[in-house]
This record gives structure tokens, sequence and C-alpha cells, in this order.
């Protein structure tokens, strides 16, 4: 053998981190990509990103300290910089998962109670010395903290739907297997330049662990946008309206597709019926509210009444005279997410038809549009 | 003799071994990575035409994967010289078989100079360098360095010229300088890592030319993969200027909507065309039993049918590309998408279609 274990460890190590920073990459570019949505649970794409970045560079730093380091003086530096940066990481997801929209998924004040445990951790690290048994102390809190951020997900995906789902899952098998590597690699062995003398520890360690983050990275590959749990049981249903003929161009009734229809919903059925209503009342209520409030060039995104939103949104050139309603229970940021959709999706598709409405008849209107349908079942597959 | 490999470097030892090994096994994981990720691309988006591209960039990036995997395990493991020679020499062998799936998966996307050119060029020397393998295995290292990668380079110029010259590219393409330098900066740093790796170099440089060719090729992989990234969404502008005119027409031979690109021939009756049109069709169709895609092709112009459930959308252009029969086909399926109701039950009335004259501006102009 010409070649030492030692090479084809750190090769695959160093691999590994470059699967890490990427995965991380990945999380952080969707949450900036989707960051204008302003949808809450979108939020955990920001500090998966953080998490894995913090926690891999902690990693980074441990080989470093271990491989390349003599000084004895940095050599401390390092090895409390790595409890410190997965520390850090640690705790900046629980402070997440403590936030109130994940109430039904994971109790927040038990969440709270974790991270005001890890400050034993924060100060372990700083008071003793590295070479001590009790600067190990931190790995205690650190195996807590991933325990339950693991129970969070497994909730999490039960919660979920969809793509989302799926996506969810992939991420928590490749933990699960990150996990497996660490207990393969660091349960025999305490220190990685004992474990690389050892090949049977260390190659199924270094294998395990770019599978699993191999598996990661997969399940961060197009991650959608994190709608709020149940968004669509609230919505009742959508109008498509030409401003200028106030016809209806599409409607669609969400209600066949929920499957419990309590009586409020019912009330606003009655209102689906009258189309006429809804675009007169609609334009009303816009021409009104212009008027009054002085506001031109700014328009009505959202009406209010009891317990039930009216959300709005506008089409652009060339289809500028077109606006869409949609009727929710309730308040989500995940439904004007929705709208959003639809308009796009919409103006994509009919944005050459619009201008020539004027010269078709209601019946060839009526059909175009028809075909709308099976673009409105492919939105509502996802999440 | 032009080509000596020096086997005092084999299989390499010493204190750079570690380094180089790391940093050459990164060049694999990335050639791996990009061939994946263009190759699930090609896979996600059935049916495009920017999936020509992207494959071929899957080639190529497989192909280098393949050639670093065999290139390690020849310039590590491997003592015997005679061994690492046909190690080596599988190693450009793979290298060309997929170096050829790039270069046929660009000329299927867009003619240089002349039809699967560079694609029948690179078969003759895959055939030569078999032969020569046969004849004197020494040579075929200073074959494969002389022929094959100087068609790959004399290809990529080519393609590169091709592509800082275009007008429309250059319009359409956000940050076009960003991406030029992303293609040529890909390129040359590629293929300078490239060369640091070889033998000749090894010799005057030593292993430290070889720990920054791997370094070189690294960044080459990754601006070539961000170049063809971004320039995947806007590959239609390559072929727009070939198309004459097209055709919109009904099972029944009725015409839709028809459009000239160009300069509109005089006495043309676009009624019976379409009528004629339609019977080409409907006799095809009889006589293979198929409804599918048919193509006629006469010198310099072509004829492309592409029969949907109720229309049938026929192009009329210079050259039968993939990237315009793919096109074609995305148009009919959209117009069919928008018309679904309408065509079913149409009543005679065209004025319906009026806007299909924006939607060919948007896909076809």
């Amino acid at each position: 053998m010409t070649i030492e274990l030692r090479a084809f460890y750190l090769s695959f190590i160093f691999i590994s981190f470059i699967i890490g920073y990427q995965m991380s990459f990945y999380f952080l570019y969707y949450y900036y990509r989707h960051r204008e949505r302003k949808i809450e649970l979108n939020k955990i794409l920001l500090y998966y990103g953080i998490f894995f970045g913090l926690s891999i560079t902690g990693c980074l730093f441990d080989i470093i300290n271990d491989f390349y380091i003599i000084n004895i003086f940095i050599k401390d530096i390092f090895a409390r910089m790595v409890y410190l940066l997965v520390l850090i990481a640690s705790v900046l997801i629980l402070y997440h998962i403590s936030s109130k929209v994940y109430k039904e998924i994971i109790n927040p004040t038990l969440t709270k109670i974790l991270i005001f445990m890890n400050i034993f951790p924060f100060i372990s690290i700083f008071i003793f010395k590295p070479a001590t048994t009790e600067f190990h102390f931190a790995i205690i809190f650190l195996s807590i903290d991933f325990l339950f951020f693991l129970i969070f997900q497994l909730n999490l995906i039960r919660l979920s739907s969809g793509n989302i789902k799926k996506r969810l899952k992939i991420i928590f098998l490749g933990a699960l297997i990150i996990i497996s590597a660490i207990i393969i690699g660091f349960l025999p062995v305490s220190d990685l330049e004992t474990q690389i003398q050892n090949p049977i520890i260390a190659i199924p360690f270094i294998t395990t662990l770019s599978l699993g983050l191999i598996i990661l990275l997969l399940g961060a590959l197009r991650f959608p946008v994190f709608l709020e749990f149940f968004w669509k049981q609230n919505l009742i249903s959508l109008f498509i309206i030409n401003r200028k003929t106030l016809k209806k161009l599409y409607s669609y009734n969400f209600i066949t597709y929920t499957e419990d229809i309590d009586n409020s919903k019912k009330s606003l059925i009655n209102i689906n019926e009258s189309i006429k209503l809804i675009s007169h009342g609609m334009i009303g209520i816009i021409e009104i509210f212009t008027a009054v409030a002085e506001t031109k060039d700014k328009k009505i995104q959202k009406i209010k009444q009891g317990g039930f939103s009216i959300l709005l949104e506008y089409g652009e050139e060339p289809i500028s005279n077109i606006f869409f309603i949609l009727l929710v229970k309730g308040e989500m940021d995940s439904s004007k997410y929705f709208l959003t959709t639809i308009k796009n999706q919409f103006q994509w598709m009919y944005k050459h038809v619009i201008p020539i409405l004027e010269f078709l008849d209601g019946s060839s209107t009526e059909r175009i549009f028809s075909s709308f349908d099976t673009i409105m079942k492919n939105i509502l597959k996802m999440n | 003799m032009f080509i000596m490999f020096d086997q005092d470097f084999f299989p390499i030892q010493g204190p750079l071994q570690e380094p180089l090994l790391i940093m050459e096994v990164i060049v694999i994981f990335f050639a791996l990575e990009f061939g994946i990720l263009f190759w699930t691309k090609y896979k996600n988006k059935k049916e495009e035409i920017s999936n020509l591209q992207e494959m071929a960039f899957s080639c190529f990036c497989f192909g280098y994967f393949f050639m670093c995997v065999i290139y390690i395990i020849s310039d590590y493991y491997v003592e015997d010289s005679h061994i690492r020679l046909i190690l080596l020499n599988f190693a450009y062998f793979v290298q060309m078989i997929f170096g050829l799936l790039f270069i046929y998966n660009m000329e299927k996307f867009q003619i240089f100079f002349k039809k699967f050119l560079f694609t029948f060029i690179f078969i003759v020397f895959m055939i030569l360098f078999v032969i020569c393998f046969f004849i004197e295995s020494v040579f075929t290292k200073t074959f494969s360095f002389f022929f094959s990668w100087i068609i790959y380079i004399i290809f990529f110029f080519y393609y590169m010229i091709k592509v800082s010259t275009s007008k429309q590219i250059k319009k359409v393409l956000k940050n076009f300088k960003w991406h030029l330098f992303e293609l040529y900066s890909g390129f040359f740093l590629l293929n300078i890592g490239y060369a640091l790796t070889t033998d000749v170099i090894l010799n005057l440089f030593g292993l430290v030319g070889r720990l920054i060719g791997a370094v070189f090729q690294i960044i080459g992989l990754i601006f070539l993969s961000l170049y063809f990234l971004s320039i995947s969404s806007i590959t239609e502008y390559f072929w727009r200027e070939k198309i004459d005119s097209i055709y919109i027409i009904m099972q029944s031979g009725l015409c839709l909507y028809s459009k000239h690109f160009r300069e509109k021939r005089e006495s043309f009756d676009e009624i019976v065309a379409s009528g004629a049109l339609s019977s080409v069709q409907i006799i095809l169709e009889s006589i293979t039993e198929k409804k599918d895609l048919s193509i006629i092709e006469k010198e310099g112009k072509t004829m492309i049918f592409q029969p949907g459930k109720y229309i049938i959308g026929v192009l009329v252009c210079e050259e039968d590309l993939e990237s315009i029969r793919i096109t074609l086909k995305n148009f009919v399926q959209k117009i069919e998408k928008i018309y679904f109701n309408v065509l079913r039950t149409w009543d005679g009335n065209l004025n319906v279609f009026k806007p299909i004259e924006d939607i060919i501006n948007e896909v076809f102009i």
C-alpha cells in the first residue's frame, strides 16, 4: 500500500465539509429567495442554514486542531471554538423552535428551559481547560439538545404534508445516519488521531458520515416554501374578475376540497352564489376607499370581517384590469402566498388572451378560462 | 520524443502526497456532483431545449470524473509503469467516450460549421486511438494529447466565439460579461489545470505544479458549471433566426393562425397551404399508423409537423434542430392547454385565437 489511510480519511472529511457548507448555503439561499413573502414558518430555513453552517465550521475547527495545529495555545483556542460554535448553532435552533408558531409541535416552555440550561456548557467551555474531563461536559447538553431537536423534527414531519413532508423525511433520515456515524466513530475511540489509525473504525465512520450528509443535501435541494400547517383548510373560494366589465372570468370553490365544513363557512358559501355581489361589491369598496383615503396609487390588499378575510391581488400589465379575490377563514401568510401563486400562473397562461376579451362572446370566454382548473389543482398540491 | 513520463514520480509519495490527494479527490467530487446535478436537471425538465446543453455538460463532467478516478488509481497505487500506461490509456478512452457525448449533444442543439462535424471528427480520432493502442500503446498518450484534446479546445473556442458575438444573447442574458468571464476563465483554468497534471509538465514543475493544477481544475469546473446553469435559461436565442414561418392548423385542415418571420411570398394562399399541410400530415399518419412528429427535409428547408390532440403545429425552418422541435412541441401543448375547452367544441370563431400572435412572438421571436 503506497498511500496512508490518513490521506484518504482527510479527503473524505473535506468532501463532507464541502457538502455540509453547500447544504447550509442552499437553506440560506431558499430562505432569502422567499423572504419577501413574510411567511413565519419559512424562517426555519434560515435557522437550518445557520445551524448546519456553524456545526460544520465547528467540525472543521476540530479537524484542523487535531491534524494540523501543534502549538498548545492555539490548540486550546481551537478546542474551545469547536464547542462554542456547535453550542451556538444548537441554541439558535432551539430559540427558533421556542416560537409560538410551533406550539402545536413542541412545548415552548420546555424549549425555553432547555435554552436556559445551555448556559452551563457555555460557562464550562470557558472555565475548564480542554484537557480536563469537565470541559467535555458540554457533550451531555448537546446530546439533549439534538435529541429534543429530533423529536421536534419528527412532529414537524407528522404535521406537514406534500413535498415538504418528503423533504423533511429525507433530512431526518440524513440526520439519523450522521448520528450513527458519530456513534460508530467516537464510541470506541475518543479522538480523531486514534480513529484514523484503525481502519475498522475510520472507514465505516467516514463513509456513513458522507452518506448522511449527501442525503441531507438531497433533502435541502429545491426546498419548498414552508407554508403554515393546515392552511388549505382555511380556504373558502377564489374569484378572478374583470374590473372593466365586472364579469367573472374564473371561480373556484375550495369547500369541496376541504373535508370539514363548519357553519361559519356555510354562511360564506351563500356569498359565493352571488358572484355579482362579489364583483360589484369589491369594486365599490375599492372605489370608496380610494376616494376617502386619497390613496390612488395604493391598492387594497386585505379586508377583514369577523373571522374571515378577503385577500386581493391585482394583475400586472397587460392584465392590470383583472383582480383576484380569495375568501379565507382567519388570517394566514400562506393564503397570501397562495393567491400570489395563482395570480402568477393566471398571468403566465392568459396574459395574451385578456386584451382581446371584448371581442369574445360569453361562452368562448367561459370555455377559455375553464382550462385553468387543471392549473388550479396543481397549485393546490403544494405542501 | 515528445512524451516521456518520468516514472520517478509514480506512485506519488512524500509530503505533498496528502494535500495533492485531498485536492484531487475534491476535483473528483465536484465533477461527479456537477454531473449528477446537470443530469437531474435534464431528467426533470423533459422536452425543454436547455436540456441538451445540460445533458452535454453532464456528460462532460461524468467523463472528467471517471478520468480523474482512473488517474488517482494509476498515479497513487500502481508501481508498474506498463500497467500505469494501460490504465492511463483507459482513462483517455473513457474521457473520449464522454467527450463524444458532450460534443454530440452540443451539436444536436446547434450547428457548428456543419451538422455533426465535430462529432464525426471525434469518432474518426477515437477509432484511430484504438488502432494506435493496439499497434503501439506508448504513442496513444501523444495521440490523445495532440488530437482529442485539441479537438476539444477548437470546439470550445468556436463555441465561446459564437456565444460572445451573439447580439441576442448579449441582449437577453443578464450580467452577460460576468457569464462570459465564467465561460472563458472556466475553460482556461480547467485546461491549464489539466495540463499541469500531465507527465510532461510534472517533469518541469514537479508535484507543486500538479497541486496548483488541481486547484485550477476545481475553480474551472465551478465556473463552467455556473456558466451552463445561467445559459440554459436563454438557450432558445441560439436558433431563433433559423425560423421561416409557422402554421397552426385544425385537424380538419382549417388554418387557425399563420405567421411569416421573413418576407411574405406574393400570391400565396394560406388557406390552400394549410389544407395541403394538413393533408400531408394525414397521409403520413395513415402510412405510419402513428400520430407523431413528422419532418420533411429539402435542401436548405425543413418542415416540422407537430400534431396535438386538436391542432397541428407546422414550422418551416432552415435546419432541423432538436431545440426547434422541442419548442414547437411546447408551443402546441401551451395552445391546447389554454384553448382546451374552446378547441373541443369550436364554433368557427377565429377571434378567439388572436392572442396566438403574442404567444408566438413570446416563444419564437
